[in-house]
């Protein structure tokens, strides 16, 4: 059920080389947004494909409503629908969350701006607005003049530095899913040796490039 | 964000099983269930097929089929293990990943699988839970300083359980690391040998947070 691609889908979907069916994919999209400190690439073909196949299925449990006989194989679909939504809403939820964390920070920042879909940026334009007005009236009016700004400490911040930002430096487990050979791991050139199938705990940043590539996957 | 118990227990509900049905289904899906996850069947009486976790929950209480309990949940490969587990003190045995999610469901809701082995098979469970829980637990104690820890053979669930621990701490010492860094840099190098032996921790933080 993994191919269902749209045709001329330039995109290599390199989760899908392993074989994996959607279901399985969702799983460990959800896995590593939660544990990850930034907010990932949204996975815009996946969440389609699992909508489309969710609405599918529930066609096919309202078709085998009129068949009373087929009551087992109605009732397996419908847990199944149940868990690949559960799987789905998680990995929505686990965004938005993220998303509210570091509002500032997605909508400021062009390259994280990237990863969120369509309807993340319109949701995170609304909240930014609300938390804006609210600080605004609640808080800022209060200040003196020189420190009124909402993405400036002062008036004499050079850079907007009320931002928050995800912490890249926490650590995360991952496991590694090809041989990687040595890993710098530090800024002193120390390395690590990864090899397939190891479980590491590490920091995020040095990894960075390697999650986002699909070498190493966190759990 | 942390995984909670539950999302490991709903994920590990995804490893396969071995049932024997009792039923079939109609010949209008050929016998199979095909689900968005993948299509299971056909289902025949009598006939042992493997099926996921959950699935294989949901049919046996329905009573719908019998679960046959995992190769390694077998006593004497348990008791093995235990005694592997016990006598290698360095590292951790294989074990499959999902291993406390999956024995606890199957304890719990597939009594019947195990038969007589049922109370034997809870206890080395739990003995070997034990085990490698107090192996963790030293080698957290052992923990110093900023480092890369190799973790092979751990299970999701005990992974999870020393995530905030874990983590936390090596956030910590990372963190205390960065800030040491000025110091070596400083101009005054002179000021740490004369002043820095009355108190040397306290000086050495007070002029990491200054830097």
């Amino acid at each position: 059920m993994a191919s269902q691609d749209a045709p001329g889908s330039s995109q290599v979907d390199f989760a899908n080389l392993y074989g994996e069916s959607d279901v399985s994919i969702i799983k460990q999209a959800l896995i590593s947004e939660q544990v990850c400190p930034e907010i990932l690439q949204y996975q815009e073909d996946l969440v389609q494909r699992l909508e489309s196949q969710i609405s599918n299925q529930e066609a096919t449990i309202q078709e085998l409503n009129k068949h009373a006989e087929q009551d087992l194989l109605k009732m397996i679909y419908t847990v199944e629908v149940q868990r690949v939504k559960y799987s789905l809403r998680c990995y929505l939820r686990a965004r938005l969350k993220k998303l509210e964390q570091h509002v500032m920070h997605c909508l400021d920042d062009p390259e994280v701006k990237e990863r969120l879909s369509e309807k993340e940026v319109k949701y995170a334009e609304d909240y930014f607005l609300l938390l804006g007005q609210h600080i605004s009236t609640n808080v800022l009016s209060a200040m003196p003049q020189d420190f009124k700004g909402l993405l400036r400490q002062s008036s004499v911040s050079d850079a907007n530095d009320t931002l928050a930002r995800p912490n890249l430096d926490t650590h995360v487990f991952c496991k590694v899913l090809e041989d990687q050979g040595n890993v710098e791991v530090d800024d002193n050139g120390d390395t690590v040796d990864f090899s397939k199938d190891d479980l590491y705990i590490v920091r995020y940043r040095p990894i960075r490039d390697l999650v986002r590539d699909n070498w190493v996957q966190l759990i | 964000m942390q995984l909670s118990p539950e999302q490991l227990e709903f994920f590990a509900e995804d490893v396969s099983v071995k049932i024997i049905p009792n039923f079939s289904l109609s010949r209008a899906s050929q016998g199979s269930a095909h689900c968005i996850g993948g299509d299971y069947g056909p289902f025949q009486p009598n006939f042992p097929m493997e099926v996921p976790l959950w699935l294989a929950l949901y049919l046996h209480r329905h009573k719908k089929c019998r679960i046959e309990a995992p190769d390694w949940m077998s006593i004497d490969s348990l008791q093995g293990l235990y005694e592997q587990e016990r006598l290698i003190a360095a590292g951790f045995q294989p074990i499959p990943y999902h291993y406390i999610e999956v024995s606890r469901l199957l304890l719990m809701f597939a009594k019947d699988s195990f038969g007589n082995s049922f109370h034997r098979t809870r206890e080395l469970v739990e003995m070997i839970r034990k085990v490698r829980f107090n192996k963790i637990d030293s080698g957290l104690q052992i923990l110093q300083g900023p480092m890369t820890v190799k973790l092979n053979n751990l299970s999701a669930m005990e992974l999870n359980t020393i995530r905030p621990f874990f983590a936390g701490a090596l956030d910590q010492f990372w963190k205390l690391a960065q800030m040491e860094e000025p110091q070596e840099l400083s101009l005054q190098p002179s000021a740490t040998y004369t002043q820095g032996s009355a108190e040397p921790p306290v000086r050495q933080l007070r002029r990491g947070v200054a830097a």
